[in-house]
């Protein structure tokens, strides 16, 4: 019987070398936050202030060479802020006089990767303008159609303390991030080497460019092709199911949760070199993918719904 | 959960069943049901729908202290049947009010069962049972419905399906039953009687209550002859001698004067086995709730727990609470008391008050008794004064004023067989001839099919017996003097298809027999109820006995009891043992099961594979587990994911659609089961 072997795609592992040299320990987060980027997703990071949720996504950006603006949100900032404005401009070439025109100067949001810091701090007016355009892939600003650039990439952040004065997303705009992770504290032997070694800003800031635009689009695309087994697909049902009349939850996964899930599934494999979908694939993303869809995430206990859900169902029959 | 929650097939399936359930019920239970029903299953579909609301507790309250007090008023304070059916129907269908999910589903199926069992009690002829077979159904689809999976929810007809296969699968085992089962005799007795008055006949007959019977078509008893039947005019069926007048408000009122109540319950057959006129019949009885048989004249009990008595009757010892079939030996041209009467029954037959009243009908008789020599005589003027006079038969008379039978014979001269026996019996003895009433039926219809008689209620008829010198009791029957057609086509064909037969019952078939298919078509269902009777309802005890007999030989039945138990008792055992052994609900696939072998063998090392373990875990844990054969199980691990996830085997393009593709891909399959038991071995060993 042939095969073919399972090594990873070279340029997958030398950027996910170069991440794992920037972020400490984190392997499992940067894969996570990889796939969501390979699988057109958005990603929601959830975690204290200073745990390199800039840096992470910073270096993300250096290593594959996109464009990268950050968007710090607080109570008073307003869509225009996001997306852009046009601004009347006097024609200076000209006779000097009053001729001028409107130019549209674009916002943050104009590139392709966008770090949305504390989404939770703006109004939901300020939100839903992030999130319109993180949805529709092109933002509408005084009767135009701009498209946004491609890849686009959202990373979002949330702080879960001192939530007084925020504005928490609600469940439906939380279900367009195909990932919530959180970071964590690093392990005590990271931390030694975070200690000892270089800031992370900097080495992050001079990163090379691991992996050209198109390969990554590339890669974008064979995500789709990424083959799923019917068994795997049914297991995926299964737990769509479950989330739905069985776990005793308020509601269960959205039809784009489901999918969500298989996308970020099919990445993960990819990610790792596959070309087909095992099951472990669709349990090592499931927490990320589904916990912040469930409503009653917080009343399921230390291991959240996904724990539950991986322990119930079968993977195969 | 809300009411859209509950599966709809399932809710649907679930009102049929219940709607079957309730209609046998609705005939025989109070009209305000029928309003509960309709109002509960239209509310209940509202909810299912979300127009409505579930009922509050103040709104519960408030309709099942109504639904109490309608049937406790209903049942008139007393408990009887109807009362308790109600009880029970009306809280079985408050409970459709409270269906929210399979539980409750469960409930009302299972007392709507119960129910199907109780309408058994009212009535068990052929169509009920086959009605109740497609209740069952019904009954049966709307679980399947409760267990259906949501993605079966909508299958509507799935239920229907499988409930037919359920119940056919259950056939044979129901006619083991019903042929093997025992048939032991109630647990308990409850005399549960029925709170409407039934139409029958009746201890005392005053004239005008049988007017009321010939409106009931119901069946009374059915009679099947060995050999030809007698001529139709001699199918006087005997039930009662009334010899006992009493006048009750100055109206004639006939009883039994219970001087012969006497009963020889070890009757020897004294009347000849065979011969010219003696008649054997077999009568299967409807319940009546009374101990009086039926029969011809000169009539012999042959079986244990019949009596006869003096005044050649026949009575069981018990209540006819069930349906009874019973065996008769009759010899109608015998003489009976042809030796003379005793004093006391002479003196109870003669008995008449003292005083004036019907002094024209005692002036008649003293006329008759001085213009003729003997008793016969008298008799036969006394018959024909009736024809001579100008009277007529009717069901619907007008009341008798004053002295009633002066007023029947002198004045009104139209009236039924209680009428005329009443008066004839009344003229007899005013003569000093000993007479009595006899109460029975007469006639009845003959299926040219099965050759069974039916007798029905309105059948009901009275006659007179006359004791003569040298005779002894003669049947007189002063009705056929006025309207022979009565005796000998019925009563029907009597009262020539006038209003007054079955006046209150529309729908009769028998009142549509002038339709010849009609008629045929219902001689056919008669025989085929006749036959259902005999077969089935009345396979008791002695019949299974003589059937298993004859069949297996004797001493079969015990034994066959003990097997029967045997072989059911491994049965269920084993169905039990296989159901708790596996999963229920779960199709395995091959490879699940080859996995479950290969845990199996090397289940004292390692921990077997968790339901939700994918392969890849399972292979690390392995690996760990079995460190020197790291590789092999490796190797062997990806060679099962990438057979079964990466999708080369699963047709993702054209070429592996082919056959020798799908080959190759089973063999494949083969291999790696097998090598996965090699494996296992070699790792068991180890």
């Amino acid at each position: 019987m042939t095969y073919p072997s399972t090594h990873s795609s070279k340029s997958i592992q030398v950027l996910l070398d170069v991440l794992n040299n920037v972020i400490l320990g984190k392997e499992p987060q940067i894969k996570l936050a990889l796939a969501c980027l390979l699988a057109r997703g958005h990603l929601l990071i959830e975690d204290l202030p200073g745990m390199g949720k800039t840096t992470l996504s910073h270096a993300l950006a250096k290593a594959l060479g996109l464009s990268y603006n950050r968007v710090q949100f607080t109570s008073d900032i307003l869509p225009a802020d996001i997306l852009g404005v046009s601004i009347f401009e006097k024609d200076t070439s000209g006779d000097g006089g009053q001729h001028g025109t409107f130019r549209f100067h674009p916002g943050p949001i104009f590139s392709q990767l966008v770090l949305a810091d504390e989404i939770n701090r703006a109004t939901p007016k300020a939100q839903s303008a992030l999130l319109e355009a993180m949805e529709e892939g092109q933002v509408t600003i005084e009767g135009e159609t701009r498209p946004l650039p491609s890849p686009f990439f959202v990373i979002a952040t949330q702080n879960p303390i001192s939530q007084s004065g925020t504005f928490p997303l609600p469940e439906s705009q939380l279900d367009r991030f195909l990932m919530r992770i959180s970071i964590g504290y690093p392990d005590a032997k990271s931390e030694m080497e975070l200690l000892t070694g270089v800031d992370r800003r900097k080495l992050a800031d001079g990163l090379q460019q691991v992996i050209a635009l198109e390969e990554l689009t590339a890669l974008q695309q064979k995500v789709e092709d990424v083959h799923a087994s019917s068994s795997v697909l049914e297991y995926i049902q299964r737990i769509i199911h479950y989330t739905r009349y069985e776990g005793g939850f308020s509601y269960g996964l959205s039809p784009r949760g489901g999918l969500g899930l298989l996308r970020a599934s099919k990445a993960w494999a990819l990610l790792h070199g596959r070309e087909h979908l095992i099951p472990e694939d669709v349990q090592a993303v499931l927490p990320a993918v589904i916990d912040h869809r469930l409503a009653d995430a917080a009343q399921q206990g230390e291991h959240g719904v996904s724990g539950q859900i991986l322990q119930r169902i079968a993977v195969l029959t | 959960m809300s009411a859209i929650n509950f599966p709809r097939s399932a809710l649907i399936w679930l009102m049929l069943a219940i709607a079957s359930v309730y209609l046998p019920l609705q005939m025989h239970l109070p009209l305000w049901t029928g309003l509960v029903f309709v109002s509960v299953i239209a509310w209940r579909w509202m909810m299912h729908l979300g127009h409505w609301p579930y009922p509050n507790t103040v709104v519960k309250v408030v309709v099942v202290v109504f639904a109490i007090a309608a049937v406790v008023i209903s049942a008139k304070g007393r408990f009887h049947l109807e009362s308790a059916t109600t009880f029970i129907l009306v809280s079985s269908l408050l409970k459709v009010l409270e269906i929210k999910n399979q539980r409750d589903g469960y409930i009302v199926v299972f007392i709507s069962m119960f129910l199907l069992a109780v309408s058994f009690l009212f009535e068990q002829g052929l169509f009920t049972a086959i009605y109740s077979v497609l209740a069952i159904w019904l009954l049966l689809a709307a679980l399947v419905g409760l267990h259906q999976s949501e993605q079966l929810q909508n299958n509507f007809k799935r239920a229907g399906k499988i409930s037919v296969q359920v119940l056919l699968l259950s056939l044979p085992i129901m006619l083991v039953l019903f042929l093997l089962f025992p048939r032991l005799g109630p647990l308990w007795s409850l005399n549960l009687q029925s709170g409407k008055a039934k139409t029958g006949l009746s201890e005392n007959m005053s004239p005008g209550d049988i007017a009321e019977l010939s409106n009931s078509d119901e069946l009374v008893f059915r009679v099947k002859f060995e050999g030809e039947p007698p001529a139709p005019d001699q199918w006087y069926w005997r039930g009662l001698v009334l010899d006992f007048y009493d006048e009750i408000n100055g109206k004639a009122n006939w009883s039994m004067s219970g001087i012969l109540n006497q009963v020889d319950w070890y009757p020897n057959s004294w009347l000849p086995d065979d011969g010219e006129g003696v008649f054997n019949y077999r009568i299967i009885q409807e319940a009546s709730n009374k101990k009086w048989l039926f029969g011809l004249r000169g009539i012999a009990a042959m079986e244990s727990g019949i009596g006869m008595t003096e005044d050649d009757r026949i009575v069981s010892n018990k209540k006819l609470l069930q349906r009874k079939e019973y065996a008769v030996r009759s010899v109608p041209k015998l003489a009976i008391a042809k030796q003379g009467l005793r004093p006391f029954m002479r003196q109870q037959n003669l008995q008449l008050p003292r005083g004036s009243v019907n002094p024209k009908t005692r002036s008649l008789a003293q006329q008759i008794l001085l213009n003729f020599d003997s008793d016969v005589e008298r008799m036969k003027h006394a018959l024909s004064y009736y024809p001579d006079n100008d009277f007529s038969y009717t069901l619907k008379p007008e009341v008798m004023e004053g002295n009633d039978i002066d007023d029947f014979l002198f004045e009104k001269r139209s009236g039924f067989c209680a009428h005329y026996s009443s008066s004839f019996v009344f003229l007899m003895r005013s003569m000093n001839i000993p007479a009595r009433v006899v109460a029975g039926y007469q006639g009845g219809e003959l299926n040219p099919d099965s050759g069974h008689i039916t007798v029905r209620q309105y059948d009901a008829h009275a006659w007179v017996e006359v004791w003569l010198e040298d005779q002894g009791w003669v049947s007189v029957d002063p009705t056929a003097q006025v309207a022979p057609e009565r005796i000998s086509l019925g009563l029907r064909e009597a009262l020539g298809g006038s209003d007054e037969f079955l006046s209150n019952n529309n729908f009769s078939l028998i009142k549509m027999s002038h339709l010849p298919w009609l008629n045929d078509l219902r001689f056919q269902l008669d025989q085929l109820n006749y036959y259902w009777h005999k077969t089935v309802l009345n396979f008791n005890k002695d019949k299974q006995g003589s059937l298993l007999k004859d069949w297996f030989g004797s001493g079969f039945l015990k034994k066959s009891l003990y097997a029967l138990a045997a072989i059911f008792c491994s049965l269920f055992f084993f169905i039990a043992l296989v159901v708790l052994w596996r999963k229920p609900n779960r199709t395995e696939s091959d490879l699940v099961k080859t996995l479950r072998l290969f845990d199996k063998k090397i289940s004292a090392v390692v921990e077997p594979r968790r339901e939700n373990e994918g392969l890849a875990d399972y292979s690390l844990r392995l690996q760990q587990c079995y460190p020197e054969y790291a590789d092999s199980i490796r190797r062997l691990f990806d060679q099962l994911q990438y057979h079964y996830f990466s999708g080369v085997n699963s047709g993702a393009n054209k070429k592996s659609r082919e056959k020798n593709a799908e080959k190759t891909a089973e063999k494949n399959e083969r291999l790696l089961a097998k090598n996965l038991m090699q494996l296992a071995r070699r790792l068991g060993k180890s």
